[in-house]
C-alpha cells in the first residue's frame, strides 16, 4: 500500500505525543542515567566527571558480584518453580475438576496483596518472637531448634524465595489457563480419540498449542525477578549480611544510603543491559514460533 | 525482525523503570517502601495539656494562603503524635491561611524519604533530621543555616546549653538544625527477672560475659536487639567509647584517622574482639538477625529476653509492647559495661547528646520561610519537648525544668543520665560517613554473628568501606 505524504503528515501527527512522553519517560530516564554513571559522587548535588571509575569501582566490589549471583540464583529459582508450578496448578484448573473456581480463587488470592503486605506476611510467619512456626516447632518438642530462616544466611534467600513463589505463582497460573482455554476443545477431543491422555496429551497437544503464552511467562518472570526490589527490602533489606541483595537492592543501598549516585546508576546500567541481554537469548533459545 | 526490535523495546521499558529510579529524573520521588515499623508506637491517651505556648492575641494573617509540608517521625500512635496534632491546630489557628501538612515515617524510612528528596531537589519544608544527614544537605545548601536565627533570638538560643548548640556547630561554623530530641544510649534490663534469679547488672564486660551464660542456662536470652533493622549503629558507637576512648573514637570517625580502623592503636579492632566474644558468649537469640526491633521489643516485654540495648526512645516502644506501666514496674536502666582492660577506653561516656533536630528548607519565600522557623521554635520549645518527655517521647535537650512526678519513671533515669553523663559520644549512624557506618551494622557485625566473618575479616571490611569512601573524596 503506498502512503501518500498527507498520509505519513497524519501518521506523524498522532504518533508524536505517545513519542514525546515515551522519549521523556523511558529514554531521557535511560540516557540520564548512563551519563550519570559516569561521575563521581561528592554530594548530593555535586559531582564531577570521573570516566568509567565507578564502573571500575562496581567490577571490583566483592559484593556487587554476590548480588549479581544472588540476583541470578533468585531469578533461576523463582523463574523455574512458577513456570513449572504455574503450569501444573494452571492445567489442574483447566482440567475442570469438582470445585475448581474455589480452588482457582484461593490459588490467585495471594497474588492481589501487595508486596509489601506479603512481605509482613512472611516476617511474621517466621518470626521467633510472634510468629506461627516457632510455636509450631514447640508443639512437636522441637522448639530450641527454630531458627528463623531469615536469620541464617544460608536460608534467607530460599525463604524469600518461598514468599515470592507463594505470592507470584497465582498470576502463572492465570496466564497458564487462559493459554489452555484456548486451545479449541475439538483438537484436544481428536487427540484423546487416537490415544493421546495424561502425560503424553500435555506433550504432544498441550505444551505446543501453549508455546506462546510459555514463551511470554518465561520472559515476563525473568525479567520481573530481575528487578524484585520491594519483597527483600520488606522481610531482610537485603540481610542478613548481605545474603539476600540481589541488584536492586545492591543499588538502593549504595545511591540512597551510602549517598553514592555514581555507583548506583553504574548498578542501574547493569540491570538495564541485563535485561536486554536475558531477553535476547531467551528469545533466541526459544526461537520456534510454535511448536507444531 | 520488527518482532525482535519490538521485544527489545518493551524490554527497554520494562528496565528503563530501574534506571529511572536513579537517574535525576524531574518527577516527585518515589515513596520507599514500608518496613516493619522500627519504632513501634505506643498506644497513649492524647496530652491532657496544649504543649505550645499561650496564643497571641491576634491571629497573623498571611498574605495568602501557604502550604508547609512537615516530614516527623510522629506516626500515627506514637506518644508524641497527639501532642504534634494539637500543636499544629493550634498553629494553624493562630496563623489563618497556613496548612501543616504532615507526613510521618519511622526513622529508617524517613532517612531514607529524605535522601530521596534531597537528591531530587525536593526536600519538605520542615524534617526531623539527624545530624550526619544535615550535614551532606547543608555542603549542598539545600537547607537553612540556624545560626544567625539562634543569635538573633537570644532568649530561644538561652533555652539550650552552650554544650547543646556547640555539638551542633559544624566545623565550618554552621548550625544545621534545630535542637529537638536529646538522646542517652542504655543497656536496659528487666529488673523484676533480676530480682527473681538473684541476678546483678553488669557493671564491667566481664561480669556481663559471665552473666549471659547464667541467664543461658535458664532458657532465656540475655540480649536482644532489632538484628532485621540493623540496630547495631548505638552499640557499635558504645564499644568503641570504651574501647579506644573520645579522641581515637573522633580521629576514625571524623578526623585525621579515617583511614586507621585496621589499626589497633585506635581501638576498633579490639571493639570488634569484644563483640565477637558476646556473640560467642551466646549474648544474642538465634534469629536475632531476622527479627525487627518490634519483634525485639516483644520479645524483651514477654520476658523472653534480659536485656536490651539502645536509645532513650525505646522507653514508649517498651509501654507499648508490655502494656501502659510495664516500664514503671519492670523496667531499669544501666551504662554500657566497661572495658576494664582497655587503657585508653572512656567507660563514663553515654552515646547520645543532641544530634537530632529540625532541618528548614533553604530557598523558599521569606514569609513562608519565616513561619517555618516559627513552626519549629515551638516543636523545639519546652512546651512541647517537656510534654512529649512525659509521656515517654524523645528527651528534651534543653535546660528547661520539668516534673519528675508526671514523668515516667524509666525516662526519668534517662533524662538523670542525660544530664549527669562525664562526655557523649553520638551513635555510629550519626557521625560516622554513612559508607562506614553501613560496613559496620550490615555486614562486619552481622557477619560475626553469622559467623562468616572472624574479628578480622570484619575489621577489614570497614576499612575497606572508609579507604572507598576517601578514595571517592580524593577523585
Amino acid at each position: 500500500m503506498k502512503v501518500t505524504k498527507n498520509a505519513r503528515a497524519t501518521i506523524l501527527l498522532f504518533v508524536i505525543p505517545a513519542l514525546v512522553i515515551y522519549i521523556w519517560w523511558v529514554i531521557y530516564p535511560i540516557i540520564s542515567a548512563i551519563y550519570m554513571s559516569l561521575f563521581q559522587t561528592e554530594t548530593l548535588h555535586s559531582s564531577h566527571f570521573a570516566g568509567f571509575s565507578n564502573y571500575m569501582r562496581v567490577f571490583q566490589s566483592a559484593l556487587f558480584w554476590k548480588s549479581l549471583r544472588i540476583s541470578l540464583i533468585f531469578i533461576l529459582c523463582t523463574t523455574v518453580l512458577q513456570v513449572v508450578l504455574g503450569f501444573l496448578f494452571g492445567y489442574l484448573v483447566y482440567l475442570q475438576q469438582p470445585g475448581y473456581r474455589l480452588y482457582k480463587a484461593l490459588l490467585f488470592m495471594p497474588t492481589i496483596l501487595p508486596s509489601v503486605a506479603t512481605g509482613f506476611i512472611w516476617s511474621y510467619i517466621y518470626s521467633p518472637s510472634m510468629g506461627v512456626l516457632k510455636p509450631f516447632m514447640k508443639a512437636i518438642g522441637l522448639g530450641k531448634l527454630y531458627v528463623s530462616p531469615i536469620s541464617d544466611p544460608k536460608l534467607a534467600l530460599y525463604a524469600v524465595i518461598f514468599a515470592q513463589l507463594w505470592a507470584g505463582v497465582g498470576t502463572q497460573i492465570i496466564l497458564f489457563n487462559s493459554g489452555f482455554m484456548g486451545i479449541p476443545a475439538e483438537v484436544i477431543e481428536s487427540a484423546k480419540m487416537d490415544g493421546a491422555t495424561g502425560w503424553k496429551l500435555i506433550q504432544t497437544m498441550i505444551i505446543p498449542l501453549s508455546w506462546d503464552v510459555i514463551k511470554m511467562v518465561i520472559i515476563l518472570q525473568t525479567i520481573g525477578a530481575l528487578r524484585s526490589f520491594d519483597l527483600v527490602y520488606v522481610m531482610t533489606a537485603g540481610g542478613p549480611n548481605h545474603s539476600t541483595e540481589v541488584l536492586p537492592m545492591h543499588l538502593f543501598v549504595n545511591a540512597f544510603q551510602n549517598f553514592n549516585l555514581g555507583y548506583g546508576n553504574v548498578v542501574a546500567v547493569i540491570l538495564f543491559v541485563l535485561a536486554m541481554i536475558l531477553t535476547v537469548t531467551m528469545r533466541r533459545l526459544m526461537q520456534r514460533e510454535s511448536l507444531y | 525482525m520488527k518482532r525482535k526490535v519490538l521485544a527489545l523495546i518493551l524490554t527497554g521499558v520494562m528496565a528503563a523503570t530501574v534506571l529511572a529510579g536513579c537517574a535525576a529524573a524531574p518527577a516527585a520521588p518515589a515513596e520507599p517502601a514500608a518496613e516493619a515499623a522500627e519504632e513501634a508506637p505506643a498506644e497513649e491517651a492524647p496530652a491532657e495539656e496544649a504543649p505550645a505556648e499561650e496564643a497571641p492575641a491576634e491571629a497573623a494573617a498571611t498574605s495568602g494562603p501557604i502550604t508547609i509540608h512537615l516530614l516527623s517521625t510522629w506516626t500515627q500512635g506514637s506518644v508524641v503524635q497527639p501532642i504534634a496534632e494539637e500543636l499544629i491546630a493550634k498553629f494553624e489557628a493562630e496563623h489563618p491561611g497556613v496548612t501543616i501538612e504532615m507526613d510521618a515515617q519511622a526513622t529508617a524510612d524517613l532517612r531514607t524519604k529524605l535522601t530521596v528528596q534531597a537528591a531530587s531537589g525536593e526536600l519538605p519544608d520542615i524534617s526531623w533530621c539527624v545530624q550526619s544527614y544535615s550535614r551532606e544537605f547543608m555542603k549542598d545548601g539545600l537547607i537553612i543555616d540556624w545560626k544567625e536565627i539562634a543569635e538573633a533570638d537570644p532568649e530561644w538560643k538561652a533555652q539550650f546549653s552552650d554544650a547543646v548548640w556547640a555539638g551542633l556547630t559544624e566545623p565550618t561554623g554552621e548550625i544545621t538544625m534545630a535542637p529537638m530530641e536529646a538522646a542517652i544510649d542504655s543497656l536496659y534490663y528487666n529488673a523484676t527477672m533480676f530480682e527473681e534469679h538473684g541476678w546483678e547488672p553488669p557493671k564491667t564486660w566481664d561480669e556481663f560475659i559471665a552473666l549471659c551464660d547464667v541467664i543461658n542456662a535458664e532458657g532465656i536470652a540475655p540480649l536482644v536487639t532489632g538484628g532485621k533493622d540493623n540496630r547495631f549503629a548505638w552499640m557499635a558507637s558504645a564499644f568503641l567509647a570504651r574501647s579506644a576512648g573520645l579522641d581515637n573514637f573522633k580521629a576514625l570517625c571524623i578526623g585525621d584517622a579515617m583511614d586507621k580502623w585496621d589499626d589497633p592503636q585506635y581501638g576498633f579492632v579490639e571493639a570488634v574482639n569484644k563483640f565477637q566474644q558476646m556473640v560467642d558468649a551466646g549474648a544474642f537469640p538465634n534469629g536475632v538477625l531476622g527479627m525487627s526491633a518490634t519483634e525485639a521489643d516483644q520479645m524483651f516485654a514477654n520476658g523472653e529476653a534480659a536485656m536490651y540495648y539502645e536509645g532513650a526512645w525505646k522507653v514508649g516502644n517498651f509501654e507499648s509492647a508490655g502494656g501502659e506501666g510495664w516500664t514503671t514496674e519492670n523496667v531499669h536502666r544501666i551504662d554500657w559495661p566497661a572495658f576494664t582492660d582497655c587503657a585508653d577506653g572512656n567507660p563514663g561516656t553515654r552515646v547520645g547528646g543532641c544530634f537530632t533536630g529540625l532541618i528548614v528548607r533553604s530557598g523558599m519565600d521569606p514569609e513562608k520561610e519565616a513561619l517555618c522557623i516559627e513552626f519549629a521554635k515551638e516543636v523545639c520549645s519546652p512546651a512541647f519537648g517537656i510534654a512529649s518527655q512525659e509521656k515517654g517521647g524523645p528527651i528534651y535537650p534543653g535546660v528547661a525544668e520539668y516534673d519528675e512526678s508526671t514523668t515516667l519513671p524509666l525516662t526519668n533515669e534517662l533524662i538523670q543520665a542525660y544530664r549527669s553523663a562525664d562526655s557523649y559520644i553520638p551513635s555510629m549512624d550519626s557521625i560516622a560517613p554513612p559508607a562506614v557506618d553501613l560496613a559496620i551494622k550490615t555486614t562486619a557485625f552481622p557477619g560475626i554473628i553469622t559467623g562468616e566473618f572472624t574479628p578480622e575479616q570484619a575489621v577489614a571490611e570497614v576499612q575497606k568501606a572508609a579507604e572507598d569512601y576517601l578514595a571517592g573524596l580524593a577523585n
